[in-house]
């Protein structure tokens, strides 16, 4: 790990590795908070309050904002513009890149890796899944259109999954590319007890047996993508996706109505 | 939980009687049914329903409904221009490749301007060497703005320009205004002079240069060929008195695009003339004003 490979000399490198203080008095993970199956500020299939607001970075096509408790995610959408690569395409490309900032997760992350993370890469293969079927790539022949996620805060990396995806979806709409629907994700964890919670913070995934991602297209009643980790019998798994889709045609009208809201201050 | 949101579901579906005509919409909205319309740009089919595909208003002809995505109406996507030989266009070099420049023009594919078509130090006629190859990005970088002309069309739609005129080339002393193209028509000339001591290059794909006069004499002649001025990268010194005139120009271009106005040297001489004629014209950002931009619209389009 100390291996420095990639070593920038021209911005201030931090150390490679880092570790949250632990605080005297803070209870050790584990035995954290007193009963750790008892969600505290919102019932199992409450997600949490959305923010998201479209069209704040001026210099892209289409960008996007969203924040759902302390997850916060900055997408910006640049093109359709001509694939960099001369091979001839009769479809468009859609290319996704997440990167995290140093500072989003509880363990600092090295800045500039050429190289990206697993996890990010793993987080930007799933959010291409689940936008790729909505973008109407056939119209845009020869081009790519190329979304770049930033993760400013990680609390709860299915969170991070699922507002990629929202953003990424409102700022492709904000772009003007044309799309078959807006696609919205929600999260949802099976915990140890068999119970189902709704868009997970880090500290709930702890107890968490499985965590389970839906994508949808509630506009069409399309499922774009559903990606599942960890152990759940089939009817947990169905159960964590109905929770997931009826929570999604919620955060659709969230996205839709930020779109309007944007499209009307023009 | 989310109680707000679960009545507007109902409202998603646009009823045939409702007026539609500056309806907000989002993709994969159903606007209304594909028995009795006929669907449009930005829409798509599906069961018998037209759907949108982008985020925007809904426009409607008679029988024709389509959607206007947002950025469209900023003029700045989705406006592209369809190059033709021998338009005049501003465009921004996007990447530099083997003895050729690409050039972003608002275009669906990039320009290319070959080493081949532009003038170079030491004469028009000289042969391109290798080493002039090698030091492409002494003549024009990523980011650069340059003047040029069509030369060509390839099969595949993609265009390649020159520079061969000294006309032509990069870019400096000014400010970019970019509109959607189809408000520049081919003019007589696309370069022409404000008396307010501004030359303005209206680029046929929608990307306009305004800049600093510059003085008949200072240009050079084709023998006096200057590379060092042509390919160089520093601003002349511009004076407070131009600096407000350059603004008061790009301003008075972002009103007449918003309105739709299309952009002839004419029709700007005129509106910088009736702006100097307002009160208060000394504060350039008053023209952004409603009122005033408004205003400014109505005298020109009544003028013309």
């Amino acid at each position: 790990m100390a291996q420095i490979t990639s070593f920038d000399r021209r911005r201030v490198n931090g150390p490679d590795d880092s570790f949250p203080p632990i605080f005297s008095d803070e209870d050790q993970p584990g035995s954290s908070s007193s009963s750790p199956l008892q969600r505290e500020s919102r019932k199992p299939k409450d997600i949490r309050p959305i923010f998201l607001q479209t069209g704040l970075i001026t210099q892209a096509n289409g960008s996007a904002y969203i924040e759902t408790g302390n997850s916060k995610v900055v997408c910006a959408v640049y093109g359709p513009r001509q694939a960099k690569n001369t091979s001839y395409s009769e479809k468009g490309k859609l290319n996704v890149e997440v990167k995290f900032a140093p500072f989003a997760s509880q363990r600092r992350k090295v800045p500039n890796r050429y190289l990206q993370d697993a996890e990010d890469r793993s987080l930007a293969v799933l959010i291409h899944q689940a936008i790729v079927p909505s973008v109407r790539l056939e119209l845009f022949p020869k081009s790519s259109m190329d979304v770049f996620l930033t993760v400013i805060e990680n609390d709860g990396i299915q969170s991070c999954g699922t507002a990629g995806t929202i953003a990424a979806s409102a700022a492709l709409a904000d772009a003007g590319i044309e799309m078959l629907g807006l696609v919205v994700s929600c999260a949802g964890s099976v915990m140890s007890n068999g119970e189902i919670w709704l868009d997970p913070t880090t500290r709930e995934l702890e107890h968490s047996r499985a965590s389970l991602t839906l994508s949808c297209m509630p506009a069409l009643g399309l499922i774009t993508n559903v990606s599942q980790t960890g152990q759940v019998t089939p009817q947990e798994a169905i159960q964590c996706m109905d929770a997931c889709e009826e929570r999604c045609s919620d955060i659709h009208m969230v996205v839709a109505s930020a779109l309007h809201k944007n499209q009307s201050a023009l | 939980m989310h109680p707000q949101y679960i009545d507007d579901d109902a409202a998603m579906d646009l009823d045939e009687d409702e007026d539609s005509t500056s309806r907000i919409t989002s993709p994969g909205e159903s606007i209304i049914s594909s028995q009795a319309f006929m669907r449009g740009h930005g829409t798509y089919l599906e069961n018998d329903q037209v759907v949108s595909s982008v985020a925007g208003t809904i426009e409607r002809v008679n029988r024709l409904v389509s959607v206007k995505a947002i950025r469209a109406r900023k003029g700045i996507f989705r406006v592209t221009y369809i190059p033709e030989v021998g338009d005049l266009v501003v465009g921004r070099v996007t990447e530099v490749a083997a003895r050729r420049w690409k050039v972003h023009v608002n275009a669906r594919q990039d320009s290319v301007l070959m080493l081949g078509s532009v003038n170079l130090p030491g004469g028009i006629q000289r042969r391109k060497l290798e080493s002039d190859e090698l030091q492409m990005r002494t003549f024009f970088e990523e980011g650069d703005l340059l003047v040029a002309e069509i030369q060509q069309i390839m099969g595949d739609g993609g265009s390649s320009l020159h520079t061969r005129s000294l006309k032509y080339g990069k870019l400096r002393n000014g400010m970019l205004e970019i509109v959607p193209s189809a408000l520049v028509r081919r003019l007589k000339s696309h370069f022409f002079s404000l008396p307010c001591g501004v030359d303005i290059i209206l680029g046929l794909n929608g990307f306009i240069w305004i800049m600093k006069h510059v003085k008949d004499h200072e240009q050079l002649g084709e023998q006096g060929f200057d590379a060092e001025a042509v390919y160089s990268n520093q601003n002349d010194d511009i004076d407070q008195a131009t600096r407000g005139s350059i603004a008061r120009t790009a301003n008075i271009i972002r009103v007449l695009s918003k309105a739709f106005v299309p952009l002839t040297d004419a029709i700007l001489a005129d509106a910088y003339e009736w702006v100097m004629e307002q009160e208060g014209s000394s504060d350039v950002k008053s023209i952004l004003n409603d009122e005033m931009a408004d205003q400014l619209v109505a005298a020109v389009t009544a003028r013309a």
